[in-house]
């Protein structure tokens, strides 16, 4: 078998992903850039090292038997470079929303990027959108491989809608500006008084925490509203469970930053949740407007609220989208077909070296 | 401008006070002094040893002809005025960057070049010691040890760039632009051809760290009072002792416990090192600086590894969080020169560190759950936490005051960002 050294940004379970771990015929090593870069320890094994502590890379390859370097992002490629160059591998770079971020205040990152499409062997975009973007940058398409990241279906079971009284509408999406919850609220304030039993649940944690809930304040959103931070995985599934709508309000943040395709959509998509989402990045790769969901302009109070208060009026149209979400989640984001998909990818770039 | 006269820096054994009654803010204080600004262009660097006074004004006057070399106006007994910049280190500049700008190298080379050219010793220099302007080019700052320290190869630079792990495509880009330097350097940390057997390390003055040979070539770990640490392979380190008497006591207390969960491997000793394992896995205050709470795992390990110590004889039962390494096998402590001779009963470094992380209070209420034997032995009396933390006070402005009123509130951030409409 085959080993794989995959880089990506930390051991903690978010990034502790099958993507690394169960490629099928492929072994891995799960590399991180420094010992402070581990956050769970109890995902700590023999398979986890650290980069800067690697002592010799010419010897490290060759003891551990590695034969492909797998970078998780665009920047950790760009860092592994030196290794790759050093020990002659070929290199695989994910492609994510953030990869396509310029404004973060890195320096020389665009040349980073020109350098690391020269070099780099293959790159697995997470959505055309993204490798539109970086064939515009640069990257050649012959070298491009759209890779989508998939769901676990078995975990994620569908349940058809229930026709109920509730109005509980769920987003779940780290605190940035990105996610665009602070549009999702005020599109939440725009039809509260109509419906005075509608609730807004957002999940998630990050640096907008304390600006949204003065937004919340100023909103007045009160009761109606709820704020969930540092929510353990079993405790997100409950709070799915309970949702009637979910929401993803993406759009591009002001320094650029942007999605690729949201994992929650998917899940949510495959829970059997109805989806109202924006026509950001490479979401309309998974939702189709009016299909599998409602699809609306990025960053616009106005329409996002339209599209609330045409599913709550129209309930009995839910279980169309959601039938349809599920059958476009099986077909083209079942995390073993996209994982089978990988090990394909690579025994292409392999050839007859594996 | 003369008033920061009455600015006063006193530094005593343990402790760094400054006292500043004037508006000129502190920008940075550190072993030979503090740093204040006095105008937009001038600060003032006032020092508590007038032997670095000279030795910084010898090397400022030597090297005024140099482009990234600040402006000398004015040198006293005790203080210099020079040039300041309101500009990002080069630490800071190149925060998240994941590859060397070719730009910033060829600066960095040319630094170089012309340090040697200008007859400096010190061909070298750390990374917030260098400033990036905003027309890109670089200024170096502090030059006291100028013509003091041997560094004929920039051991500081390319140390603290792998700490941010830049320093591999920096590498790339000296082999490929001055392939002759590359070579020099090369030679000069050619891991292979050095003997750690016969590398020797002189201790230095009371109180200050070894002073490390700065012609060592090997991948330096860390440094203390009592040695040094290379690695020398992928598994393996070695702790060089100045002391033949700490390399024994160290010795006597590893061999002895080799059976210790705790206690690292040992392959090979002799008067003055020892060859053991090398710990891969982040220190406890690394680690702990990334949780939001203490984890109540880590607590138990360290009770767990704190009464193994006391129960198999240990005279020193401390664990200080940079001394213990989480690894894979679990906890592990390294630095057991006082194991056996020093008396101390509780483990007063381990909690002067979980204070400074802000866990002590949440650590100790765990281990009142976890074993309220330990926990009243431990706070029979009370902990001398203000004996244990350096004292460091300043009265005064701080450069970073006019920083701190540029960070948005909340509601500015909901302001200026989250309502578009």
């Amino acid at each position: 078998m085959s080993t794989v050294m995959h880089l990506n940004l930390r051991v903690d379970p978010t990034q502790y992903i099958p993507q690394i771990r169960n490629v099928p015929g492929y072994d891995y090593i799960h590399l991180i850039r420094q010992p402070k870069y581990l956050i769970d320890p109890s995902l700590f094994n023999e398979k986890v090292y650290f980069l800067n502590e690697i002592f010799s890379p010419e010897e490290y390859v060759k003891k551990n038997d590695i034969s492909l370097l797998h970078a998780h992002h665009g920047q950790l490629a760009v860092l592994l470079l030196p290794f790759k160059m050093k020990t002659k591998l070929p290199l695989v770079t994910s492609i994510r929303g953030v990869d396509a971020t310029l404004a973060e205040g890195r320096v020389g990152y665009k040349e980073n990027m020109k350098t690391l499409f020269e070099k780099g062997e293959r790159f697995f975009p997470v959505c055309n959108y993204l490798a539109d973007r970086m064939n515009s940058w640069g990257c050649p398409t012959e070298k491009m491989r759209v890779l989508y990241g998939g769901v676990d279906l078995n975990q994620f079971t569908y349940n058809p809608p229930i026709l109920g009284e509730s109005q509980n509408i769920l987003s779940v999406g780290r605190l940035v500006e990105k996610k665009g919850h602070h549009i999702l609220m005020q599109a939440f304030k725009k039809i509260k008084d109509k419906y005075p039993k509608a609730t807004l649940t957002i999940i998630g944690s990050g640096v907008l925490q304390e600006p949204l809930k003065v937004l919340a304040t100023q909103l007045n959103l009160g009761d109606s509203f709820r704020l969930l931070s540092h929510l353990p995985k079993d405790q997100v599934h409950k709070e799915m469970s309970k949702a009637d709508l979910f929401c993803a309000a993406s759009l591009e943040a002001s320094d650029g930053n942007v999605e690729g395709i949201p994992n929650t959509i998917k899940e949510a998509m495959a829970t059997g949740i109805p989806v109202i989402s924006t026509t950001h990045a490479g979401i309309p790769e998974l939702v189709t407007h009016n299909k599998e969901g409602i699809l609306v302009e990025e960053n616009n109070v106005k329409q996002l609220a339209e599209a609330l208060e045409f599913m709550l009026e129209n309930r009995e149209k839910w279980e169309g989208f959601t039938s349809e979400a599920r059958k476009k989640v099986e077909l083209k984001f079942d995390q073993t077909k996209q994982l089978q998909q990988q090990a394909q990818f690579y025994d292409e770039l392999l050839g007859g070296l594996k | 401008m003369k008033d920061f006269k009455k600015i006063k820096v006193i530094k005593g054994e343990n402790s760094f006070e400054i006292i500043n009654p004037t508006n000129y803010p502190l920008i940075g204080h550190g072993a030979q002094g503090a740093v204040f600004k006095l105008s937009e262009d001038r600060c003032v660097k006032i020092y508590t040893n007038r032997e670095q006074a000279k030795m910084e004004e010898r090397a400022l006057k030597a090297g005024q002809h140099l482009s990234f070399m600040p402006k000398l106006y004015k040198a006293r007994s005790n203080y210099i005025i020079m040039e300041y910049f309101n500009a990002p280190t080069l630490k800071e500049y190149l925060k998240n960057s994941m590859y060397m700008p070719e730009a910033i190298a060829i600066k960095l080379i040319n630094i170089l070049k012309e340090l040697k050219k200008a007859g400096f010793s010190m061909l070298d220099a750390p990374l917030r010691h260098i400033f990036v302007l905003e027309n890109g080019d670089l200024k170096v700052i502090d030059h006291v040890n100028s013509f003091k320290r041997q560094h004929p190869a920039p051991i500081k630079l390319l140390r603290e760039l792998k700490l941010i792990l830049l320093k591999d495509s920096f590498l790339m880009h000296v082999e490929r632009l001055e392939p002759k330097m590359y070579k020099e350097w090369e030679k000069f940390f050619d891991e292979k051809d050095i003997d750690f057997r016969k590398i020797s390390v002189s201790s230095g003055g009371q109180g200050n760290a070894v002073n490390v040979d700065s012609a060592l070539p090997l991948p330096l770990i860390g440094q203390g009072h009592q040695g040094a640490v290379y690695r020398v392979s992928e598994d393996k380190c070695v702790k060089i002792y100045s002391k033949e008497e700490h390399a024994n006591q160290e010795k006597k207390v590893l061999l002895s416990c080799q059976h210790l969960p705790f206690i690292p491997k040992v392959y090979e000793t002799s008067s003055n090192y020892i060859l053991m394992e090398y710990l891969l896995g982040p220190d406890l205050n690394s680690f702990l600086k990334k949780q939001r709470s203490m984890p109540e795992y880590i607590t138990r390990h360290l009770l767990k590894l704190l009464k193994t110590m006391k129960a198999h004889g240990f005279k020193q039962v401390d664990s200080p969080l940079r001394h213990t390494i989480l690894t894979v096998d679990g906890l592990k402590l390294i630095d057991h020169v006082y194991s056996f001779t020093r008396e101390q009963d509780r483990p007063l470094e381990m909690f002067k560190d979980l204070h400074l992380l802000n866990f002590l209070d949440s650590f100790l209420e765990q281990v009142k759950v976890l074993d309220e034997k330990t926990y009243r032995e431990w706070t029979k009396t009370p902990i001398p936490l203000n004996e244990l933390v350096k004292k460091q006070t300043y009265t005064g402005p701080h450069i970073k005051d006019e920083l701190n009123k540029k960070i948005k509130t909340p509601e500015q951030i909901v302001k200026e960002i989250l309502i578009r409409e």
